[in-house]
């Protein structure tokens, strides 16, 4: 894949192939408003869902912290941090993060983003409400699918309205070749309502009657981590990764082939042999998860080839987290499928493997992802720097948090398994046995929790830098812009400090970088540019 | 510099090369399609809702009950029906189509009272009969049994078990000694095996 | 892959095939069961909670039980017993044959109390033999099925959890986490209701080291004006109190999810999940009850 020339595409000079070419920044601008907000609500409930899950992980040494308020009890914050976990920040941040890249990569336009603002807002509501419901004691039960019956509606209408707006831009893209990552983000978009809709319905609604409720929650619970919150990561690696490296993905077959058994037996896998279920549907499951497994070891193997030795780069801040999550989720798939298997399952099923897993999948793969993706993004829509020391840090804060309490709880879920495994341990050396690794995860729940304040700063930060807002709502790109205008409008009003600063960098560099920054300017305003390249020529 | 690479790479997006898939996979995957047919057909209990770990099948289930009737004289009639009759009425009661009359289910076992189906048993049957609904006209006959099994109470306890063999579906009551000694003192000079319309002839009970 | 509708349509296939394989298939084949009615007793299964019971239920489900506890016994294998529930008359038959088969028993001994387990561990087919044989002789016999498994082995069920067990509950509340033990019987294995009122008020007092977390917010707490109240939480005996003396009484709510927790039993066999009933009671008496409960 050759490099384009040094311009890049500047505003008339269409690449071979396209019809209309809508630059850049328009396109990172039209859905500007509506991500920001999403990833700042996002880090919001990172935020929360971290402080909630440290002060359970505390409770593992005082068990009676808080004991008398019936809203903080140990039962009500576990639901509460995961449904802040999964609704507010995960399948929040996916969101956004899926709409920029159906913008980017078909190269049209966010569909009225005024909606996906109002999406957006009525999303946090819901989350909001079921938040509260269980804190109130409304809890469904069901793992992952903790939401009250009355804030799925609200969710749904949300969900409906963004996706809906997602998908509209896809129909409407300029590129009509697809890639990888925009497969793994429709069947995300469209899988998403149909299992809600499903589990809402058969759980709430018209209850079915007995373990068949927990076929359903499994299927649900699977669904939402793997093809929902998974796909929408491997969409993000599979952007990203061979992006940045400025290399193309190795096989599009070995891709095909990846996405079709991944939708096709991702949703199935996670009833462990010996639950209360009739044998097939665990045995069906622990197929599934091995096919599941071959699926992303094919991913591995693609990205890898992709790579091609470039290893140093991965190690670049912008691919970073990235990274990380490529080996968190093949990881995960190795380890689902053994852990499926009815040999290991035996010792590590009810044990404190499973959140291990879990943390795995959704801490190591989905949210590490999401986080790179984010930072990225940001970076162009927010305009902010590389290289932010914070950003870094909390890299390393994640990545110690995710691996600590990964390690920790598996081994920890290990050993409990084989006590548990032998009749003759009385059950309280069972939980014992498990209590000294419970005590060390509160060390990770820690690191998360400083990761998820870095985050809110830095996506705050990022906020803060790119805010300008007018009476109409809408945001405008940068700073220095703004200033421009002003000194355009007002004669010589004040000095510009940006330019001041960068007298001792290249002027070209500049100038080039305000003429990015003003393409989307209106032909009045391009005027003005040569008018301020002169200026900072002049000092 | 590093800025307009910046710039160029925001307008380059990523594409996919076609380098084929390695052949290695699809062998890969046909060998895992086989190895999860085998984990199914062993694991999965042949789909049935009944069937849960560890038990492999729906008639490994079925073995394993508790055989409710510890009742000796039941199990005793067993092995003797193991021994007389299964040869053509099969260890399942079900028979054999055009031959052999099925046990299982069959009107003339159910009924309230044994006294038909001790004089069936005692001197043969010959002919056509209805069992079930089903018309059957079986080529041989039905031997008579009342000098191999001499004993009042083994019969009675072979003719229990083939009342009350729930496995088969059959629910009646138990046979005493003294009902088949009753039958046997009548039919023991009987010479001839009962055709279906004898049978009717006497009392059901 | 660059048509978006084929894509769309493979997608939803997916879906769908998902769907009816973990949706719509369980449903058809164990979403439709209804309890039973034993014929000769009358009596349902599962047998249907009382109004505490189900308010309790749903206290479990609000304070997040499950979290920490499952309610669901696994099985890892089985094997036979053979036992002999009557000797009948012909007691040298037996005897010989329980010499050649049995090594719990001596040739020539007296024959042993009843009832008396001929062989243990063995698989189905050695056990109808040695039933077959022994029923020649008149005796009583037959061949029990012993589940086996850790759990089994704990005390937590006489057998493995099956759909059936559920199909009163909503929702049903299997857990899957072992923080602390699984709760499917310990309406038997803990039948005492003090003990449990304790438990839920400060877990420590009733489990030492335990990490439970305390529901001081189901109890009432009142001072103790004279002679303590009757409801009073006592433990072995002894008035539970407060840090500052007043007697501890159980709210509706902590009644309700006690009747619940009492009425959770796992000790009648199924078609699908074969047992061994314990008749006797002593077994499942627990004496003391705080180190029984705390062993478990």
């Amino acid at each position: 894949m050759s490099e384009s020339n040094d311009n890049g595409n500047v505003a008339g000079v269409s690449t071979p192939g396209w019809e209309v070419e809508i630059p850049v920044e328009e396109l990172d601008r039209s859905c500007q408003a509506p991500i920001m907000l999403m990833l700042w609500k996002a880090a919001g409930w990172l935020f929360l869902g971290a402080c909630f899950a440290l002060l359970n992980s505390v409770r593992f040494h005082a068990p009676d912290l808080l004991a008398h308020c019936p809203w903080l009890s140990y039962g009500r914050i576990a639901p509460a941090a995961s449904v802040a976990f999964v609704y507010g920040f995960a399948l929040q941040a996916a969101l956004a993060v899926a709409l920029w890249l159906i913008v980017r990569l078909g190269k049209s336009t966010l569909a009225e983003p005024g909606y996906a603002l109002l999406g957006a807002g009525f999303w946090n509501l819901g989350v909001f409400i079921a938040f509260i419901g269980i804190l109130a004691g409304d809890s469904t039960g069901y793992a992952l699918f903790d939401l009250p019956k009355y804030a799925v509606p609200i969710l749904y209408v949300a969900y409906l309205v963004l996706a809906g707006l997602g998908l509209t831009t896809f129909l409407r893209r300029q590129v009509r070749k697809l890639y990888v990552s925009q497969w793994y983000l429709l069947a995300a978009l469209v899988w998403f309502p149909w299992i809600l809709a499903t589990a809402s319905l058969l759980l709430q609604h018209f209850p079915v009657r007995g373990v068949t409720q927990i076929a359903i929650s499994g299927w649900y619970a699977t669904g939402l981590s793997n093809i929902v919150l998974g796909g929408i990561a491997l969409a993000t690696i599979f952007y990203l990764i061979p992006k940045l490296l400025k290399r193309p993905l190795h096989s599009e077959g070995m891709a095909i082939f990846a996405f079709w058994l991944f939708i096709f037996f991702g949703s199935g896998a996670g009833v462990l042999s010996g639950s209360t279920v009739p044998a097939w549907v665990s045995s069906l499951s622990a197929v599934f998860a091995f096919f599941t497994c071959l699926a992303g070891v094919l991913v591995g193997l693609n990205l890898f080839q992709t790579i091609g030795g470039d290893w140093n780069k991965l190690l670049g801040s912008d691919l970073r987290f990235v990274s990380l999550g490529a080996v968190a989720f093949i990881a995960s798939v190795i380890l689902g499928a053994l852990n499926a298997h009815s040999s290991i399952a035996e010792i590590t099923q009810f044990t404190l493997v499973l959140p291990a897993l879990q943390q795995l999948a959704l801490g190591g793969f989905v949210m590490m992802t999401l986080i790179g993706g984010a930072y990225y993004l940001l970076q162009n829509i927010g305009g902010s720097e590389e290289g932010n020391g914070l950003v870094g840090l909390h890299f390393w804060v994640a990545l110690v948090g995710v691996g600590l309490t990964v390690a920790v709880l598996g081994l920890g879920g290990l050993i409990q398994g084989q006590t548990m495994a032998d009749a003759s341990i009385p059950f309280n050396a069972v939980t014992k046995s498990a209590l000294n690794f419970l005590r060390m995860e509160t060390v990770g729940s820690l690191f998360l929790f400083a990761g998820s304040v870095l985050f809110l700063v830095n996506v705050g930060r990022i906020g803060l830098k790119t805010l300008c807002c007018c009476p109409c709502g809408w945001l405008i790109v940068g700073g220095d812009v703004t200033d421009e205008y002003e000194s355009e409008e007002d004669g010589e009003d004040g000095e510009d400090e940006e330019d001041s600063d960068s007298v001792a960098s290249s002027e070209t560099k500049k100038a080039a970088k305000k003429v990015t920054r003003k393409k989307v300017a209106s032909k009045k305003k391009a005027a003005s540019k040569k008018k301020s390249a002169k200026k900072a020529a002049k000092k | 510099m590093s800025d307009s690479s910046n710039q160029d790479l925001n307008e380059m997006e990523p594409k996919a090369s076609q380098a084929p898939v390695p052949v290695l996979f699809f062998v890969i995957f046909v060998v895992l399609v086989y190895l999860s047919t085998m984990y199914l057909h062993n694991n999965a209990g042949g789909f049935n809702a009944k069937v849960y770990e560890p038990y492999g099948s729906y008639d490994v289930v079925k073995a394993v009950q508790p055989k409710g009737n510890a009742d000796p004289r039941f199990e005793k009639g067993r092995v003797a029906y193991v021994t007389y009759c299964a040869p053509c009425h099969q260890n399942s009661g079900k028979g054999a189509p055009g031959q052999f009359p099925p046990l299982a289910g069959s009107d003339w076992v159910n009924t309230e009272g044994p006294n038909r189906i001790i004089r069936l048993i005692m001197n043969g049957l010959g002919g056509p009969i209805t069992v079930s609904g089903v018309a059957w006209n079986p080529p041989a006959q039905m031997p008579p049994w009342k000098d191999v099994i001499t004993d009042d109470e083994d019969m009675a306890c072979l003719i229990t078990y083939i009342r009350g063999e729930s496995e088969w579906g059959n629910s009646g009551g138990p046979v005493t000694a003294e009902q088949v000694k009753a039958v046997r003192d009548e039919v023991s000079s009987r010479p001839i095996p009962w055709t279906e319309g004898e049978l009717f002839e006497t009392s059901e009970q | 892959m660059n048509n978006g509708l084929l894509l769309f349509f493979g997608i939803v296939v997916a879906m769908v095939s998902s769907w009816f394989g973990f949706v719509h298939s369980p449903q058809l084949q164990f979403g439709t069961l209804v309890p039973e009615v034993d014929e000769a007793s009358g009596a349902t299964f599962p047998s249907p909670r009382s109004g505490a019971a189900i308010r309790g239920l749903d206290i479990y489900r609000q304070n997040g039980c499950a979290s920490c506890h499952t309610q669901q016994v696994r099985q890892e294998s089985y094997d036979f017993t053979v036992e002999i529930s009557d000797y009948g008359d012909n007691t040298d038959q037996v005897a010989e044959l329980l010499a050649t088969y049995s090594s719990n028993y001596e040739a020539g001994s007296e024959l042993p109390a009843l009832p008396f387990n001929v062989v243990e561990g063995v698989d189905l087919g050695t056990a109808n033999r040695i039933v077959k044989k022994i029923s020649a002789t008149e005796a009583a016999v037959m061949a029990q099925i012993v589940p086996h498994g850790p759990d089994i082995e704990r005390g937590w069920g006489i057998r493995r959890t099956v759909g059936a067990d559920y199909l009163l509950d909503k929702p049903v509340m299997l857990g899957n986490q072992r923080i602390g033990p699984d709760l499917a019987n310990i309406g038997n294995r803990n039948p005492d209701a003090n003990w449990h009122y304790v438990h839920l008020f400060q877990p420590r007092k009733a489990v030492e080291d335990s990490v439970m977390p305390s529901y001081p917010f189901l109890f009432d707490r009142i001072p103790v004006n004279g002679k303590p109240d009757v409801k009073a939480l006592r433990l072995k005996g002894e008035l539970v109190t407060d840090a500052e003396g007043r007697q501890i009484i159980p709210r509706a709510a902590a009644k309700d999810l006690v009747a619940y927790l009492l009425s959770l039993r796992l000790d009648t066999t199924l078609f699908e999940a074969p047992g061994l009933v314990v008749a006797s009671d002593e077994e499942s008496e627990a004496t003391d009850v705080e180190d029984e409960a705390a062993s478990q």
